[in-house]
């Protein structure tokens, strides 16, 4: 009885000697309303790009345990104010007053450059300043349609902007000169044409630059640090280029 | 390469979409349920005037039916779990369907709050004097005379409310749960093409609300015949 | 939470921006409701002629399908036609870029009529039975009796509820960002795109839609009031 004892005890210490510990739970908000980076799959479990770089950083950081959720973008924001959510994703761009709020990730992990579209054919618009009098069909609270209100704040001439609602309206929009413009990234132009019927076109000049961030509690600096340096590694060994090609057919530092 | 609308796609979504139907009749039932029970006591508090309860009453009521579900749901999953960790209890990790479920049982009792207040009001206020006139007690007129007539009269109108609470559980995609409506927007995002999923919902609401309707004829008809 | 409470006024004021878009789809929407459900409701009642028994299929039928595939379908079933003509008409070509308000209004007018219809089709039944006998006996015709003595006694019982619809309406109109028109709840999103202040914003609409409804909510209780004048009424108190 007592030798058993004495047995158990020494296992005990030896886990604790080894550093044994259980590893925190992080929760992950993630966003279900953009196809391929943050979305439901067939079986309905969050999926997409955002969700897989974030599983191969879990896989390299032991200390911590992802448990991914998936909700509306508003909620991933409020999610990280109510202390539902430590990170949350959805391809989120940086700007000064977001940064104000909330902590962004240092290492960006996804290209987020946004084009113009047009209607196949068009010549008419190459830069934002040809979109002065004519409709630009942008979502609302998204970075492109502040950058577009920003702009119209800038200048005498203004720009039409028009708030979109379903996939399928704005390129019956666009196709139909319902509305002159939109912006989309290049691969999301390559999967709209691809769905619905060729009917785009895509401005080479760029809209605006950024990269894809992930964004921490405030107080997660910590959590935020470890997770760049794991970004860091993947980025070196070309994992995250791997993932990039799977989810959306171009490396992540590439349009 | 793609059409903008495909009706194959409706045949290819609808297994995927129905499979949620029990998360929708789940989330209907007890919005229902508890809407029904919370919004009885509502209705007498307004009918009887009932001193504190009445103003709280009214209150409640004008703020769930004026304002959005969407802000209802989120002042029930992000205020509920502060208001009650003043009593040290957390629930910020609860699950999110049960938030959903509170927020849509608040908000259709208030709805059915005036549904049932306006159906007992129509019965004739001879019906309580020959119920009085025979002996009967107050809570037992209720209960056998006025509550079985004003619930004919309200059926049509509980019939719409239910619909109307079965399509309002769109929004419960914003919290991440997949009901059908949710489902279809989910398919929606995945592959770019929305409106088939929601031609394959609306089939199911159609059939759902007709079920409903000749269920609610048929009780109509044969227990409660005039 | 971080929030700032300085942050809904701004977006107060852009909800109110887009607050005439919300009020013409709810109020004329429930207009042509009203003008069209209450014979759709008579007709099912009485049960006219087939009519009556078209209307019966098709009423429950409608009534299934949500506000957002109204909108939707609308949107292309008004659209896609003109598209095609525009090639051969000037007009169908200006036709086809119409303001989407439109559009919103004629799907939001058909659920209403549907909504109200089966409104009035509860509140007809309960007038009760003897209204209809005694003024048949009195030599009132059909419509007369409607007229003069059931619609106005169903008008109080519909009241409470037709209180509830127009504000389904009211709350419901904000769907129709799905084809992008601007209402109060997506103005106030507006404000917020900028620096991520959704829950300010949300709370800024909720503040709008609350007055319109509670607003609402005091006229049809005065109607109900003035109305109910002299209708006996049973339940206590």
């Amino acid at each position: 009885m007592k030798r058993s004892f004495v047995i158990g005890l020494l296992i005990a210490l030896a886990f604790v000697g080894t550093g044994y510990a259980a590893p925190r739970e992080i929760f992950v908000g993630i966003g279900n309303a953009f196809e391929p980076y943050a979305f439901i799959d067939e079986k309905g479990e969050p999926a997409g790009y955002d969700v897989a770089v974030l599983k191969e950083v879990d896989a390299r950081l032991p200390q911590y345990e992802f448990k991914f959720d998936s909700v509306e973008f508003t909620n991933l924001l409020l999610g990280v104010d109510a202390g539902k959510y430590d990170v949350v994703s959805q391809q989120f761009e940086r700007n000064p007053q977001r940064a104000e709020k909330y902590l962004f990730a240092e290492e960006g992990f996804a290209n987020y450059d946004k084009h113009i579209v047009v209607k196949k054919g068009r010549a008419d618009i190459k830069t934002i300043d040809d979109l002065v009098g004519k409709t630009l069909s942008v979502t609302n609270g998204s970075a492109s349609a502040s950058i577009a209100q920003e702009y119209n704040e800038k200048h005498d001439k203004k720009i039409a902007i028009n708030f979109d609602g379903a996939n399928q309206v704005v390129y019956d929009n666009i196709v139909n000169d319902r509305i002159d413009a939109g912006v989309m990234t290049r691969r999301v132009w390559k999967r709209t044409n691809d769905a619905f019927g060729n009917g785009l076109d895509i401005v080479e000049g760029l809209y605006s630059k950024s990269d894809a961030y992930f964004i921490y509690a405030k107080k997660e600096t910590q959590l935020r640090d470890d997770i760049d340096a794991a970004l860091k590694e993947i980025k070196k060994d070309g994992t995250l280029t791997k993932l990039s090609l799977q989810y959306t057919n171009a490396d992540w530092n590439v349009e | 390469m793609g059409k903008l609308f495909d009706p194959a796609l409706i045949i290819e979504y609808a297994p995927l979409i129905l499979s949620r139907l029990p998360v929708t009749l789940l989330i209907v039932f007890w919005a229902i349920v508890g809407g029904s029970v919370l919004g009885t006591l509502l209705a007498l508090a307004r009918i009887h005037k009932v001193p504190f309860l009445n103003g709280a009453a009214v209150f409640f009521i004008s703020f769930v039916r004026g304002t959005p579900i969407l802000i209802q749901m989120f002042i029930v999953y992000y205020g509920l779990p502060l208001l009650l960790m003043y009593f040290g209890i957390n629930i910020t990790r609860w699950a999110k369907l049960n938030f959903v479920l509170v927020s849509y049982a608040l908000n259709n009792a208030a709805f059915l709050a005036e549904i049932i207040r306006s159906a007992i009001l129509s019965v004739p206020a001879s019906q309580s004097e020959a119920a009085w006139s025979v002996g009967l007690s107050a809570s037992q007129t209720f209960r056998r005379i006025i509550l079985p007539q004003a619930f004919r009269t309200a059926f049509p109108a509980f019939g719409a409310r239910v619909i109307n609470a079965m399509q309002d559980t769109a929004l419960a995609f914003t919290l991440g749960i997949l009901d059908i409506l949710g489902q279809a927007q989910a398919i929606g995002i995945r592959t770019y093409h929305t409106l088939e999923g929601y031609v394959v919902t609306a089939i199911i609401f159609i059939v759902a609300s007709l079920l409903m309707e000749h269920t609610f004829a048929f009780i109509e008809r044969r227990r409660l015949a005039r | 939470m971080t929030f700032d409470a300085s942050y809904i006024w701004p977006s107060l004021i852009a909800a109110l921006q887009c607050l005439h878009v919300t009020l013409i789809l709810s109020f004329v929407s429930f207009c042509v409701g009203l003008l069209l459900g209450t014979p759709v409701a008579v007709s099912r009642k009485f049960h006219a002629t087939w009519t009556s028994y078209a209307l019966g299929v098709l009423i429950p039928i409608l009534k299934g399908v949500p506000l957002v595939l109204y909108v939707l379908m609308f949107n292309f079933a008004i659209l896609k036609p003109l598209d095609a003509l525009s090639e051969y008409y000037a007009w169908a070509d200006g036709l086809r870029r119409m303001d989407k308000i439109y559009i919103g209004l004629v799907a939001m007018s058909v659920s209403a009529t549907v909504m109200i219809s089966e409104t009035m089709r509860s509140a007809l039944s309960s007038v009760s039975e003897g209204q209809y006998e005694a003024c048949f006996s009195v030599g009132l015709t059909k419509w007369q009796a409607l007229r003069r003595v059931v619609l106005p006694q169903a008008m109080v019982f519909a009241a409470p509820v037709l209180c509830n619809n127009i504000i389904s309406l009211i709350k419901g109109s904000s769907i129709v960002f799905v084809v992008g028109i601007m209402d109060v709840l997506n103005s106030a999103k507006t404000s917020a795109q900028i620096n991520y202040r959704f829950l300010e914003a949300y709370i800024a609409s909720a503040l709008v839609y609350w007055v319109i409804c509670a607003t609402v909510g005091r006229i049809g209780w005065f109607l109900e009031k003035r109305q109910a004048r002299g209708v006996a009424k049973a339940g206590g108190a």
